[in-house]
């Protein structure tokens, strides 16, 4: 009997056929799950840094990222900021928003979550933080723009259009952006704050402890405490963990950039002279020994 | 057909197959499947931006008349529109605004001002400034010291290290006197505000004319004012200070006991756009009122400001005028002319001017009334050449009249009446000098209003004080006292107050003098033998003491019989063992201990009169100084008041005091300042009676 006819009679066999089959659903059914059930990750991303458009602009790559791939079921953020540009914190408080509507976001505080570092930790569903880090500073601070004059040499078509309103409605504005971050800060912590609007407006800082009693942040713990907390909000079993940032600038999606660490950018990017006039959610920590 | 049903059992055995490996997968990873994610979303749009409820205050002011001196001398930290506001209400009330420029002497501009305005200051105040504004205020001047914490100067400390300091630091030496300091804070209110946590809503008016009509005024950042007895406004409940966080009950505008000075801890709230908030106008209009409605007393100093604005000058005397007189009236009328007032000459007094009688003692006929009114009959003697003139002065008596100018001022009614008569045509020239140029010194102050000066060089003064002819003088009989501020240092203030206090507990008393070696430099020995005593203060500002130049000018002063009281918290740790310490100070230095009471240890030395034997007296502030000296009495000196028992070294001594010949010293081994000020007032004038006497 020729091989070939062998060959034909054994894969006619019923019992070779239906093993065939099997194997071939077995292997359909795992690269159907490895394809649309990738191994789940939790996703770490790391914002150290104040709040400018461009550092802003790394943080939103990093959840743009973490929210699009699928096999990122939870997000941890470790922030340590003190805050800086309203503008660019309150997008970063609305991409957080928007993200933790797919997959649970987790923040955790190590050292400083100041200011717009605590607008933005605000949006995540849960704050974990270390006994001894700052937390809260709510309110705004602002370089006032300059009284407004008329001269021969410079037109203008009215009369804020140079200067974009008094200093009195500036400083109004401010208080009604104020009013904003404390609105959204109540939104997302509701009846876990065991503190008023009024004591918040007092632009305190407080302690990881403290934060914790008047329901700023949720729990003390640390890195390992928030990542298996986001991973038990998404259900998940077994997990990776991935650093963001380094996969990213591994494929070339991020450019990779120094990491500044608490205090350099309290002492070096937040010095006055290289603010614009405008609006700041912003901790100045003051030098040590610093007059006033 | 049994094809068909093994189809039919195996393709959903596939199937089962083809899911158990996801499903597995699952399980593997996940416990289970996660719930839908609710996320809130803020709700922004109920936001609005806070706007401030607009005032609607229509000035109707009463007119009146007075000038208003506005500091602009000690770099004050204010454009001149921030202040426009209220001196549109002050002119509009009739008043003269004028600004005491960078160089000015204040006490000069002082003498036609009717109220003083001082905001924000970015220099210190010297101690003869400090003085001539509580003797403006005591002679009905109404001051108004605005401070604001956004208001900020640099100031130096012994190092030359720099530090900020907001103006009420510099402002407060001008409003301690009067028992009102500014608050080194800020208030704020986060529960109820005007667009600020900063800007505060007040609502608690204390009442009376400044805060007549007010329902609700808005500070935009103010200090909190210390006063006793409660303040003109008060924040409410929920307005905290930012130094200790202390809510209620804090005032920011306050006055006085005399109800003259007035402070307020903000000036913004008087400024464009601020001042038409709420019930802001009427409030700076009712400040303006407060400032025009001084009632300033006049000395004789203070010519030609006591007048009004038409002057009739009588020359008094029946006979032609003759060129003396007329260069004497000239002289008169140049002086009122530069200070803006009409003069008119007559032959007798005007019912419808104020007037300057200007005689001599021969012819009163014009002042008779004048003088008979203030008890005074000047009679003619019968002399070898002539006649001499004896004044006779009710309560004071007889007087002669050789070489002598006698200057009374009578207010009353609308009219100012000024009397200056010379016993002589010839030295009249020299008492028109002393009345134009508002100098007294060495004259016998009978009262505010009454003078009698020694002139030519016939006489010698009445005194070696040079008191400007408006102090009251009392106990001290005139006796001019030198007070030495030898402790101040660059731009500070704290350090100057020292000199200050002793100035205000002699001032009633005593011909006083203050020199300020920062501004003035070293007195001579010849300064200080000008005086019947001098106080040397060296004690507020601690490091500071006398230097070398000044401990050579003291020694010779005390060698040549000098009264001297000196006090200084480190004198010893710096001179002690010298000649200096051993022969001024008599006293030996032991070391540096903390002090922080005092005993009296000689109950029966005139400078322990008023306290009890072994009484202990409590220092305030910690004793002011950081270890002062520890001393020992050198032979010969008394221990007046020893180290108390909570101090380090107790019964060591802390003042010394002894007299050989003429001499006689005080030393005081720590600053007097931190005494209470209670016994600060008993030592300074039991010293004062002591090395006077």
């Amino acid at each position: 009997m020729p091989v070939r006819d062998s060959i034909g009679i054994f894969f006619r066999r019923p019992a070779v056929l239906w093993a065939l089959l099997f194997l071939a659903a077995l292997g359909l059914g795992v690269a159907a799950s490895f394809l649309w059930m990738p191994a789940p990750r939790v996703a770490v991303i790391r914002f150290n840094d104040t709040i400018w458009s461009d550092t802003a602009a790394n943080l939103e790559a990093q959840l743009r990222y973490a929210e699009d791939d699928p096999s990122i079921r939870a997000v941890v953020v470790e922030v340590d900021s003190p805050g800086g540009e309203a503008a660019a914190s309150e997008r970063l408080y609305f991409d957080i928003l928007r993200l933790r509507e797919r997959k649970p976001v987790v923040v955790m505080v190590n050292t400083l979550a100041a200011s717009g570092g605590y607008y933005l930790a605000s949006a995540a569903d849960l704050i974990y933080a270390t006994p001894s880090s700052s937390i809260g500073n709510i309110g705004v601070i602002a370089q006032a723009p300059e009284a407004s004059f008329v001269v021969e040499e410079y037109l203008f078509t009215g009369p804020f259009k140079a200067f974009g309103n008094t200093r009195d409605s500036f400083t109004r504005q401010m208080e009604l952006l104020k009013d904003s971050f404390l609105a959204c800060v109540f939104a997302q912590r509701g009846d876990r704050l065991r503190v008023d609007a009024d004591t918040l407006s007092r632009g305190e800082l407080y302690v990881g402890t403290v934060a914790v009693q008047m329901g700023l942040a949720d729990a003390l713990g640390a890195r390992g405490d928030a990542v298996g907390r986001a991973a038990e909000m998404a259900g998940l079993a077994r997990y990776a963990e991935v650093d963001v940032a380094a996969e990213m600038v591994g494929r070339g999606a991020l450019a990779p950039t120094p990491t500044p660490t608490y205090p350099e950018y309290a002492y070096e990017r937040v010095q006055q002279p290289s603010w614009a006039p405008g609006y700041y959610y912003l901790y100045v920590a003051p030098r040590a020994g610093g007059a006033r | 057909m049994k094809g068909r049903r093994t189809l039919g059992l195996l393709i959903p055995l596939l199937l089962l197959v083809l899911a158990a490996v996801p499903a597995a997968r699952f399980l593997w990873y996940y416990r289970g499947m996660p719930g839908p994610r609710d996320v809130p979303q803020p709700d922004l749009s109920r936001l609005a931006v806070p706007t401030p409820g607009a005032g609607a205050y229509v000035d109707r002011p009463a007119v009146g008349r007075g000038l208003v001196l506005v500091d602009r001398a000690h770099e004050n930290l204010y454009s001149a529109t921030e202040l426009s506001v209220l001196t549109a209400r002050l002119t509009a009330r009739g008043l003269t605004v004028r600004e005491l420029a960078a160089g000015d002497d204040l006490e000069q501009a002082l003498r036609p001002a009717s109220a003083l305005i001082v905001v924000a200051p970015g220099r210190a105040f010297t101690p003869q400034e400090i003085a001539a504004v509580r003797r403006f205020v005591d002679r009905g001047g109404r001051a108004l010291l605005v401070a604001d914490p956004t208001r900020y100067t640099v100031l130096y400390d012994d190092y030359g290290e720099a530090a900020f300091a907001d103006t009420a630091v510099l402002i407060n030496p001008l409003a301690t006197p009067f028992g009102l300091s500014f608050e080194d804070d800020y208030l704020y209110n986060v529960v109820r505000h005007e667009g600020n946590y900063q800007n505060i809503l007040l609502r608690d008016f204390a009442a009376g004319a400044l805060t007549a009509g007010l329902a609700e005024v808005a500070f935009y950042a103010t200090h909190s004012i210390h006063v006793a007895g409660g303040g003109l406004i008060v924040a409410d409940a929920d307005t905290h200070s930012s130094t200790d966080e202390l809510g209620g009950e804090l005032a920011v505008a306050a006055l006085d006991g005399t109800g003259k000075v007035l402070l307020l801890g903000d000036l913004t709230f008087m400024t464009s756009p601020y001042a038409g908030v709420l019930d802001n106008g009427r409030l700076v209009a009712n400040v303006a009122d407060f400032l025009a409605a001084a009632e300033r007393r006049y000395g004789l100093a203070d010519f030609p400001y006591f007048f009004g604005d038409e002057v009739a000058l009588v020359p008094s005397g029946g006979s032609p005028l003759g060129a003396g007189p007329i260069a004497d009236s000239g002289a008169l009328q140049a002086a009122l002319q530069a200070a803006d007032r009409r003069t008119v000459v007559r032959a007798a007094a005007d019912p419808a001017r104020d007037n300057l009688f200007v005689g001599v003692f021969s012819d009163t006929a014009a002042v008779a009334d004048a003088l008979e009114a203030a008890g005074i009959a000047v009679q003619a003697v019968e002399a070898e050449e002539g006649f001499s003139y004896t004044l006779t002065i009710s309560g004071t008596g007889a007087v002669d009249g050789t070489d002598l100018a006698l200057f009374l001022l009578q207010q009353g009614g609308d009219q100012t009446n000024l009397t200056l008569l010379a016993d002589r045509g010839e030295t009249m020239p020299e008492a028109v000098q002393r009345l134009t140029e508002g100098n007294f010194s060495g004259c016998l102050a009978l009262s505010e209003t009454l003078l009698l000066c020694a002139l030519g060089e016939g006489r010698g003064g009445w005194d070696g004080g040079g008191d400007d002819g408006g102090g009251e003088d009392g106990a001290g009989d005139g006796a001019g006292i030198l007070v030495v501020s030898d402790d101040e240092l660059y731009m500070t203030t704290d350090c100057s107050v020292g000199a200050y206090y002793y100035e205000l507990f002699l001032y009633a008393d005593y011909t006083v003098e203050l020199w300020s070696v920062y501004d003035q430099g070293n007195p001579t020995l010849e300064d200080l033998r000008q005086h019947v005593a001098v106080f040397w203060v060296a004690g507020t500002c601690a490091g500071v003491v006398p230097s070398a130049e000044n401990a050579e000018t003291l020694r010779s002063y005390v060698a040549g019989g000098g009264r001297l009281l000196l006090e200084g918290a480190y004198i010893g740790t710096d001179w002690g063992g010298s000649d200096f310490y051993t022969e001024v100070c008599r006293a030996e230095y032991l070391g540096n201990g903390e002090l922080l009471d005092l005993a009296v240890a000689d109950a029966g030395h005139p400078l322990a009169q008023g306290w009890a034997k072994e009484q202990t007296l409590t220092l305030v502030d910690g004793g002011g100084a950081d270890q002062p000296d520890v001393v020992g009495a050198l032979a010969g000196a008394a221990v007046v008041l020893a180290r108390g028992p909570t101090s380090a070294e107790p019964g060591t001594p802390a003042v010394i005091a002894y007299e050989e010949g003429d001499a006689r010293v005080v030393y005081a081994a720590f600053p007097l300042f931190s005494l209470s000020e209670e016994d600060l007032d008993t030592l300074i004038r039991n010293a004062a009676a002591w090395l006077v006497d």
